[in-house]
């Protein structure tokens, strides 16, 4: 998008000058603040500051030229697009004497045709009005964040109209960054969004049983140990579910073939031990599903082991034994080792280090329905790969036609990904991995 | 104990008084033979004679300046305005004189009086007889200024009124005297003046309310309970001057949300100082902004349109609905 610059009020009640020089080029690139043009009035020559950080576009004027204020002088292109819709709260006005040394906030975004004034200094704090005012909070809110030593203006707001609330400061003492007023110790956080957002901690529980007679069934074992995990996964994780469809006739005419085979040896060759060997091949090429995220010391810690938890649906609920180094493991070890661990979560013998260690997680629903689901992500890990169910299905072949229609077993992949850690196309990438693994059980051999 | 319509509870109350304490004289226009234009005073003439209840010629100002005189001679009079409207004849003397006697005389003197007058609207009434002007007088210094809300505590206060050793004006909300019956026990009772009081308890917001908006506030407070699971505490504040603002600070600080209810106008009304006391005492536990539901700045409008001006319990429920999604 071009910006246009206009001549600023040179001020001093200053119409018009005389450009004296062009100190750019068409194609340059030129910093917020750099001198751009020498402009001489009939009082002094003055340096023109680019009104943004961009490419120049077009300049309008040359050396000589009588120009007016107002009138349009050179056209930017602005290639972070983006800076000017970031949320305001990004980049709070740093007050705090304890951190003098720290770069002051970028300007904001940038209307730079509409500005009247001059650009000041690189070292001037832009005054937006904006951000410079008191953060929007109850009285009572402030009372909490002065007793719980949270800054206000740290806390990411959740109230209406951008107001903070108490629930984000409880939460932002709970999860966030220390009480600002610890000088020993300063901050890391530059005052962005952290990594881990904050949640509102408690609701309050409305009083159903006004509408009707109600049962309170107290939240036990499992259940509870699911719905913790389940609401800290839920609100620390962006998640995404990226989908697709894998043809596996061929693995299933495969897996038919070698059944029986497997289950003298003590295994069942289900369509999650190949999901097993197809995710670990796609976890190699792409590392970052094989992560989790370190939000305190803001680093990727990418796993050098295939440890993969299979979602397991058993009496007590749900619980996801992990199998230890699935990349060393052939697909007859797999199958018996999924059965037994299977049958061992049923009985409810599995042990905790059965259950700890994952880096990535399967979860499949296919026997029991469904075209297609949003799997939660096992926090921390990065990613989980859900299997929905097959279905025969007419598939179109053939790039030109006559096209040909053939009944197809198609099963429905779904991987769901941290977009703080890893993007769509990643995420495309790696599921083309999967899909293409299960589509061609000879690949999977040579996993 | 009896059932009692408000009007019944204050006559018991003048009553009682006077078979207690001879000094007890009451006068106004009409109070005598007639027994007052709405019978509070009904029946005193016969038991006391006319040197203890006494009509008067049709001058409010001479009513309130004839008490003062016998408040400092030591009588205790219990004077009657037929309406509050009509009272701001005997304002001078009550400004000029009966609140400032006591400062004045370094002491020496004081004036034990109460002027009685019934106020506000939903009565269908004439003009000058519907309004709630109690703010003149709470603005005055040296004035106590009492406004009861049922039979009970209007006898309980009469009585305090009367024993007061100051001038105390006492509105008596119209809308109430014959609008439900209350038990007011026979032998004496009484509130002291400057007490609020919690009329009912809740922990989600804080109705401050006084007088015949107390009404509309209950029911607002049980609809929000019925409709909404509010539980709002209400507040009665019994006594606008001097303001007892112990109470609903700390009711405040307890729910973070106050709405104030009363039929006066808005502006400078008592609502704003309620508020004024809460930004002192209360201002770090607020949740919300403390809403009003009050009367409008008009004069009030004659009945066709009054129930439009007075608060409702529509307003007060959607007053508390924004402060609490607020």
């Amino acid at each position: 998008m071009p910006v246009e610059f206009k001549l600023p009020d040179l001020g001093e009640g200053i119409h018009e000058g005389e450009i004296i020089d062009v100190l750019v080029a068409v194609g340059d690139t030129v910093e917020d603040g750099q001198p751009i043009l020498v402009v001489e009035t009939d009082k002094a020559t003055t340096e023109v500051p680019a009104p943004v950080t961009g490419k120049v576009a077009a300049i309008l004027v040359k050396p000589g030229d009588e120009v007016k204020v107002g009138q349009v002088l050179m056209t930017f292109s602005t290639e972070d697009e983006s800076r000017v819709t970031r949320p305001a709260v990004e980049a709070p006005p740093k007050k705090s004497a304890e951190a003098p040394a720290q770069p002051p906030p970028e300007p904001l975004p940038a209307k730079a045709g509409e500005r009247e004034e001059p650009v000041g200094k690189a070292d001037e704090a832009p005054k937006s009005p904006g951000l410079s005012g008191p953060v929007p909070a109850t009285p009572s809110t402030r009372r909490l964040a002065r007793e719980l030593g949270v800054d206000l203006r740290r806390v990411p707001p959740s109230g209406p109209g951008g107001r903070v609330t108490a629930d984000d400061v409880r939460a932002f003492a709970e999860h966030g960054a220390k009480p600002a007023a610890k000088p020993e110790a300063p901050p890391v956080d530059k005052g962005e969004i952290p990594l881990a957002p904050a949640v509102i901690s408690r609701v309050e529980f409305e009083d159903h049983a006004r509408w009707g007679p109600v049962e309170r069934i107290p939240l036990k074992s499992i259940r509870r140990a699911t719905a913790r995990h389940m609401a800290l996964a839920w609100s620390q994780i962006p998640h995404v579910a990226h989908q697709d469809v894998a043809d596996i006739t061929e693995l299933e005419s495969f897996r038919r073939r070698h059944k029986a085979e497997i289950a003298e040896r003590g295994g069942a060759l289900s369509l999650t031990v190949f999901a097993l060997k197809a995710a670990v091949a796609a976890l190699k090429d792409h590392p970052r599903f094989n992560a989790s995220l370190d939000t305190a010391t803001e680093e990727i810690v990418l796993k050098q082991y295939f440890h993969i938890g299979v979602a397991v649906d058993s009496e007590r609920g749900l619980v996801v034994p992990v199998i230890r180094d699935v990349d060393r493991k052939s697909v007859t070890d797999l199958a018996v080792e999924l059965l037994s661990l299977a049958e061992r979560t049923r009985e409810g013998k599995t042990q905790v280090e059965d259950l700890q260690g994952g880096s990535f997680t399967i979860t499949n629903i296919g026997v029991l329905g469904g075209t297609g689901f949003n799997p939660i992500i096992n926090f921390p890990q990065v990613a989980i790969l859900g299997l929905a169910q097959a279905r025969w299905q007419p598939v179109v072949r053939g790039r030109h036609e006559p096209f040909e229609i053939v009944p197809r077993l198609m099963l429905p992949l779904i991987l769901g990904f941290d977009h703080r850690v890893v993007d769509g196309a990643d995420a495309a990438r790696f599921l083309n991995r999967v899909r293409e693994n299960l589509e061609d059980p000879e690949k999977l051999l040579l996993v | 104990m009896a059932k009692m319509t408000m009007v019944q509870a204050l006559n018991l109350a003048l009553m009682q008084e006077m078979e207690k304490d001879d000094r007890v004289i009451v006068l106004g226009e009409d109070v005598g033979v007639d027994g007052g234009v709405f019978r509070v005073t009904d029946g005193l003439i016969e038991k006391f004679g006319p040197d203890r209840v006494m009509d008067t010629p049709l001058a409010e100002s001479g009513i309130a300046g004839f008490s003062i005189g016998m408040a400092v001679y030591g009588l205790r009079p219990v004077c009657e305005m037929q309406f509050s409207g009509f009272s701001y004849y005997a304002m001078h003397q009550m400004e000029a004189h009966a609140a400032r006697l006591r400062g004045r005389s370094l002491g020496r003197f004081h004036v034990p009086m109460v002027l009685r007058c019934p106020y506000g609207g939903g009565v269908r009434a004439l003009e000058h007889h519907s309004e709630s002007r109690e703010a003149y007088w709470a603005h005055t210094p040296g004035l106590k200024m009492v406004i009861p809300s049922t039979p009970r505590n209007a006898r309980a206060l009469l009585v305090s009124a009367i024993r007061d050793p100051d001038p105390v004006v006492f509105y008596e909300p119209k809308a109430v005297y014959r609008a439900f019956r209350e038990e007011v026990p026979e032998e004496e009772e009484i509130l002291p003046i400057g007490k609020s009081q919690v009329v009912r308890e809740g922990r989600d917001v804080t109705l401050v309310s006084y007088g015949a908006s107390l009404h509309p506030t209950l029911e607002a407070a049980t609809r929000l309970k019925e409709e909404r699971g509010v539980e709002a505490e209400v507040i009665d504040l019994l006594t606008i001057s001097p303001l007892d603002d112990d109470l609903f600070t700390a009711s405040a600080r307890k729910t973070g949300r106050v709405v104030i209810v009363h039929e006066a106008p808005r502006s400078f009304g008592p609502g704003a100082e309620i508020m004024a006391r809460l930004m002192e005492k209360s201002f770090l536990y607020l949740e919300a902004p403390v809403r009003r539901v009050t009367g409008f700045d008009i004069v009030i409008p004659l009945f066709q349109r009054e129930m439009q001006y007075l608060p409702g319990a529509n307003r007060i429920v959607n007053a508390v609905r924004e402060t609490l999604d607020f």
